[in-house]
């Protein structure tokens, strides 16, 4: 197991390396620089100096490396800083969006499995098709279009209202709460088709297994069969599927952010690309390596406890 | 819940808006204050009531301020919020052209306008107590030419020698030698304290913590910030032009322009800044909201490339120029705001001329002369020729905006009816700016925002061809040497026959064709009193405004 | 629904989107563009089925219009990344050791960046863009999983009697595997190739939105979400029909794939 998992952990270091650099290297090619959008439209004469963006790729992974990542070229602040600053609202987001994923998911799937031949089996299938179907931004913005500006429920955007008005502790998370529904439901429906679908089809199998039978024929109650033999056997596909969809939903975070004008780390690679400004988008560049490759090696690490097989052997996956 | 302040009795109220009321004494070309009153603010919203003391206002912006030193700030946002919590010696008023006492309470000139005299006011402080002195104006003038900081406006202290501090509320600006702008140039730019900043370099400060939590002296200081959420700011108690009525002014930030609008017609915030057209149209009639419109800042031009053989004579420029209805394009695009632009010396500036030889819409005169040139279109294909080469050329833009789309869509089309054959064509900023510098570039779409000096000689003057300010590359002898003798006029009376004839001569020369002004166009929440939104800014009486007692929120 | 079923409503409804944006704007009545400012933003009307937008254009027409082209990139993208992926993982699969791991390293490594970060980095490096390179981008970010699948099938074929038959017979190894490989790999690419058309519309469609990829002037359905969106409160109508229509074509190309896949494992099934 340790030898495993040692091996996991410098391949990911690796891989993160590789994007780094990688990333590195492609942000030298991207043209222009961070001052010539600060003029925009305006005569070149009067645009604002930028400090010239960072040397050499080395330089900037070996600063990395301390927690160094430069400076941001549009706000003349440490990138780290920028990011640090971020990651908690998009935790927040992103967390939540696979709290409803996992909530919606999870729920459908299991009522669409056990429950099959009912009258809302037909109607929740499709509907969750065409979930999965739906474009994260327009879901958003439909979402918007009904609950904040026609009914006038919620709010449009932002993370909270008056950032300073005085609130109990409740007041605040009400408040907060309010300007997360709809952000981590744009986040979190998409996927939750998918992982609804996929239990479903995995409870159907599993049901219909030998071990499953016994199970029922030995009297034990259907709703205890369902949840824990069957349950478990799809759990590690499962977990696979879900450190799969990890890219997206970093990248669902982006697109989600900028309807919602949430301010996080997708909302500041975003917005670093259009202005260019390279320190920022090496860093962001990195962070979602970085997670990506967490993401991947939790699941690997969970898929692996729970299948002894792995852990002896195989280096392919 | 926030408790309502209770109206404070009468007499700071008086002395409040008798300190704001006060002439400063002045000398040489000072004037008197003219920001909006109090009193006169109650009775211009025809509001009954005088101003209440408590309140918060909201104001939605676009991006977070960035920084509070002015010397590294690039955006009007971040100037905005500056002006919040800290002063200039003394302040431009766009409206009369004249410059309006602030830290310095007079200032008066000497040897022929050589020296500048600044005194400074006695009850200016710092948040931390510390009084304003002259030892902060001249750090602050140290750093506004420091070659480190490359402040962006640092070109205009270039003709001041040195500053010179006899005492703790004199500071004595001394020029290279008297010019018209030497008062303006002299005065510009936030004051700030040198005992909390001295000693730091440049990149420290640009990445200080006080540039994100200034100190300052101005009506209102920061209390709290969220990066990327807002900042609160609240009324100081010892700014030296009286307390504000107002307690907070709350900033919110929202990167999408159309939730701002939303969050301001929802009553969510009582301020949105550079309202669109339709949002402004919409609203501005509403009794909920009151609009103001600033003119004169912001104009639409077209740079012709001179250097290009198709654009070489003047007169093919002027008829190109005749072939644009801009008052149809300015209908459409702007939906009928803003005004005609004729040359970058805006109406209220001192050095303005009216009735400029700008060529006016005559599409037929402008085929007349394009004939005349040799341009005809002898293969009858709608398009001219000349030596076998055809009138056709790329119109570059890069804005992102509509406007910028639009009005190229426009030029287009009318240029086609007389034969001119235009692709209109948006660039990425970077390759933009790259053929703009060297001249690779037949015409661009530009959009430029007004100085509030006489800036003539950056458009026209050949020492800034080639990678400054004169993208035309445009070259005649006559502009030079007006604006030459214009710079080292001592007096505007002295200066003005130059600036004059040097507008005559790029009139006629039409290197830039000027449009339009885009105007700046501003929403008030109704509740906000007093609000007076000019030519002097957006907040510019920000002191003044208030909110009565029934109409607050918390 | 299964089987045939999906398989024939698939077809219908991705058959309905191509006819409309192939013929469909033509066949409009020739809705009057207008000048600037003339009829804009008119609700869903008799003679403006959908609505008009700000600049007077009719929606509909606009759909149509946008449906040629975010199908057309599509579908492109997906042709190119298939190639792209399908010679990736042939190529790993057959060739094995070295080539196997340099191949699947890509792979991992492409994708370990959030798909619409990359497509967002990319297009801002070529500015302004035009059909070829946003489907070079959209291809260049979603050919990985054509490539693991291609690979797994022939890494699952390669053990099999029919190559060890065809080389047995004198056949040049290269040879008999792309004449007896491809045919059994080509059905699982296509279906997997038809899944993946969803997904394209979407990048496209994201860039769209973002204001990227495709020029202003290039009807596309992201593009009309995005003015939507500015127009939400006045014009509604703007930015909702986009979407549903992005909605249909995904579930109609997800419809056809699924059903294809099932047709094939019925087949695959009786030998």
């Amino acid at each position: 197991m340790l030898a495993w998992s040692a091996r996991r952990l410098a391949g990911a270091v690796v891989l993160v390396v590789l994007v780094a650099l990688g990333s590195a290297l492609v942000a030298q090619l991207v043209p222009g620089d961070a001052r010539d959008l600060l003029a925009e439209g305006t005569r070149r004469g009067a645009s604002a100096r930028a400090p010239d963006p960072a040397a050499s790729p080395w330089r900037w992974l070996a600063g990395a490396a301390r927690g160094d990542l430069g400076q941001s070229l549009k706000y003349r602040q440490p990138v780290a800083a920028l990011i640090a600053e971020r990651i908690p609202r998009t935790l927040a987001l992103t967390v939540s969006g696979v709290a409803i994923q996992l909530l919606v998911g999870l729920g459908a799937g299991l009522v669409l499995a056990a429950r099959r031949g009912k009258w809302y089996d037909g109607p929740l299938s499709s509907t969750l098709y065409v979930l999965d179907a739906v474009p994260a931004f327009w879901l958003g913005i439909m979402l918007i279009l009904v609950f904040a500006v026609q009914l006038g429920w919620l709010p449009i955007s932002g993370t909270t209202g008056d950032p300073f008005a005085e609130r109990t502790l409740f007041e605040e998370l009400a408040e907060r709460a309010r300007h997360l529904v709809l952000p981590a439901l744009t986040l979190g429906l998409g996927g939750a088709a998918v992982i609804a679908r996929f239990l479903r089809n995995s409870l159907l199998d599993a049901l219909s297994s030998g071990f499953v039978l016994a199970a029922r024929a030995e009297g034990i109650p259907e709703r205890r069969v369902v949840l824990r033999s069957a349950f478990r056997a799809s759990l590690l596909p499962l977990i696979t599927i879900f450190g799969l969809s990890f890219p997206g939903l970093l990248g669902g975070a982006v697109i989600v952010e900028r309807v919602f004008g949430w301010p996080g780390i997708g909302d500041l690679a975003a917005d670093a690309v259009f202005s260019r400004d390279v320190p920022v988008i090496m860093g962001t560049n990195l962070m979602f390596a970085v997670l990506v490759v967490a993401g991947n090696l939790v699941a690997d690490a969970l898929y692996a406890a729970a299948d002894p097989r792995i852990r002896l052997g195989r280096s392919e996956r | 819940m926030r408790k309502h302040r209770r109206v404070p009795s009468a007499v700071p109220l008086v002395l409040g808006v008798a300190l704001a009321l006060s002439p400063a004494g002045c000398g040489g070309g000072g004037a008197e204050r003219t920001g909006g009153s109090a009193a006169a603010g109650a009775t211009a919203t025809g509001a009954p009531g005088e101003p209440a003391r408590g309140g918060t206002v909201t104001v939605v912006v676009g991006h977070d301020v960035r920084t509070f030193i002015d010397w590294f700030a690039v955006s009007t946002i971040d100037l905005e919020m500056t002006g919040q919590v800290f002063r200039p010696l003394a302040e431009h008023d766009a409206a009369t052209d004249e410059l309006v006492p602030a830290l310095a309470e007079s200032w008066s000139l000497e040897d022929g306008g050589r020296v500048i005299e600044f005194t400074l006011r006695d009850d200016a402080a710092w948040e931390d107590g510390t009084p304003v002195t002259s030892r902060d104006v001249a750090f602050t003038h140290r750093m506004q030419t420091d070659a480190e900081v490359d402040w962006v406006r640092r070109g205009d202290k270039r003709r001041i020698a040195r500053v010179e501090t006899p005492d703790d509320r004199t500071a004595r600006f001394v020029l290279d030698a008297p010019y018209v702008d030497g008062l303006y140039d002299a005065a510009l730019g936030f004051i700030y304290p040198a005992h909390l900043l001295e000693g730091m370099s440049p990149a420290e400060l640009a990445g200080s913590e006080f540039a994100k939590r200034p100190v300052g002296c101005g009506p209102f200081r920061l209390s709290q910030r969220q990066t990327d959420i807002g900042l609160e700011f609240t009324a100081s108690d010892t700014y030296y032009g009286g307390r504000s009525h107002l307690d907070r002014l709350v900033v919110r930030v929202n990167a999408d322009p159309k939730t701002r609008a939303i969050l301001f017609e929802q009553g969510d915030v009582d301020l949105l800044r550079m309202a669109g057209t339709e949002e402004f149209d919409r609203m501005a009639g509403d009794e909920r909201f009151r609009g103001f419109e600033v003119p004169y800042r912001t104009f639409l031009y077209v740079t012709w490339n001179v250097e290009q053989p198709e654009l070489a004579e003047a007169r093919v420029r002027r008829a190109l120029a005749m072939a644009l209805d801009r008052e149809r394009m300015r209908g459409l695009v702007l939906k009928g705001h803003g005004a005609l632009c004729d040359g970058p010396v805006a109406p209220g500036s001192w050095a303005y001329v009216a009735g400029l030889p700008v060529p006016a819409f005559d599409p037929d005169a402008a085929s007349a002369l394009l004939d005349e040139a040799g341009w005809k279109d002898g293969d009858a294909d709608g398009v001219r020729e000349k030596d076998g080469r055809p009138l056709s050329f790329t119109l570059a833009f890069a804005g992102r905006g509509g406007v910028f789309q639009d009005t190229a869509t426009l030029i287009r089309t009318q240029l086609e009816s007389i034969g001119v054959e235009v692709k209109a064509q948006r660039r990425e900023p970077a390759v933009f700016f790259d053929e703009l510098d060297e001249g690779r570039f037949h015409a661009v779409l530009l959009n430029e925002t007004q100085a509030d000096k006489v800036d003539l000689a950056a458009y026209g003057h050949s020492r800034e061809i080639g990678g400054g300010t004169n993208t035309a590359r445009w070259f005649h002898p006559e502009f030079d040497r007006a604006c030459d003798e214009a710079g080292r006029a001592a007096t505007r009376e002295q200066a003005l026959p130059r600036w004059r004839r040097a507008q005559e001569v790029m009139a006629e020369g039409q290197p830039y064709t000027f449009l339009y002004y885009r105007p700046r166009m501003h929403l008030v929440s109704a509740r906000v009193r007093g609000v007076e939104i000019g030519p002097r800014g957006l907040f510019a009486n920000v002191s003044d405004w208030w909110i009565s007692l029934e109409e607050r929120r918390r | 629904m299964r089987g045939g079923p999906r398989l024939i409503a698939g077809a219908l409804l991705v058959g309905i989107l191509v006819l409309s944006g192939a013929v469909g704007p033509l066949l409009l009545a020739p809705a009057a563009r207008g000048e600037i400012g003339a009829q804009s933003l008119e609700p869903p009307s008799r003679s403006h089925l959908l609505g008009t937008d700000n600049l007077g254009m009719d929606v509909l027409e606009r759909l149509l219009l946008g449906a040629r082209t975010s199908l057309l990139v599509a579908c492109l993208a997906v042709l190119g990344a298939t190639l792209i992926g399908a010679s990736a993982g042939l190529g790993a699969g057959l060739l094995g050791g070295l080539a196997d791991t340099a191949v699947m390293r890509t792979v991992d490594y492409a994708s370990a960046f959030p798909q619409v970060m990359l497509v967002i980095f990319l297009s801002t490096l070529w500015g302004e863009g035009s059909v070829p390179v946003v489907v070079a981008i959209i291809a260049a970010t979603t050919w990985m999983s054509t490539a693991r699948l291609v690979r797994a099938e022939v890494l699952s074929l390669r053990e099999t009697e029919l190559l060890a038959a065809a080389v047995a017979s004198g056949a040049s190894r290269l040879r008999a595997a792309l004449a007896h490989l491809l045919p059994n790999v080509m059905g699982v690419v296509i279906v997997a190739a038809t899944l993946r058309v969803g997904n394209a519309i979407l990048l496209e469609t994201s860039l769209g939105f973002l204001g990227l990829g495709l020029p202003e002037e290039t009807p596309t359905w992201g593009r009309m979400i995005l003015d939507g969106w500015r127009q939400l409160r006045s014009a509604w109508w703007i930015a909702t029909f986009p979407g549903i229509a992005i909605t249909l074509a995904t579930v109609g190309f997800n419809l056809l794939g699924d059903g294809l896949g099932d047709a094939q494992r019925i087949r695959r099934r009786r030998g």
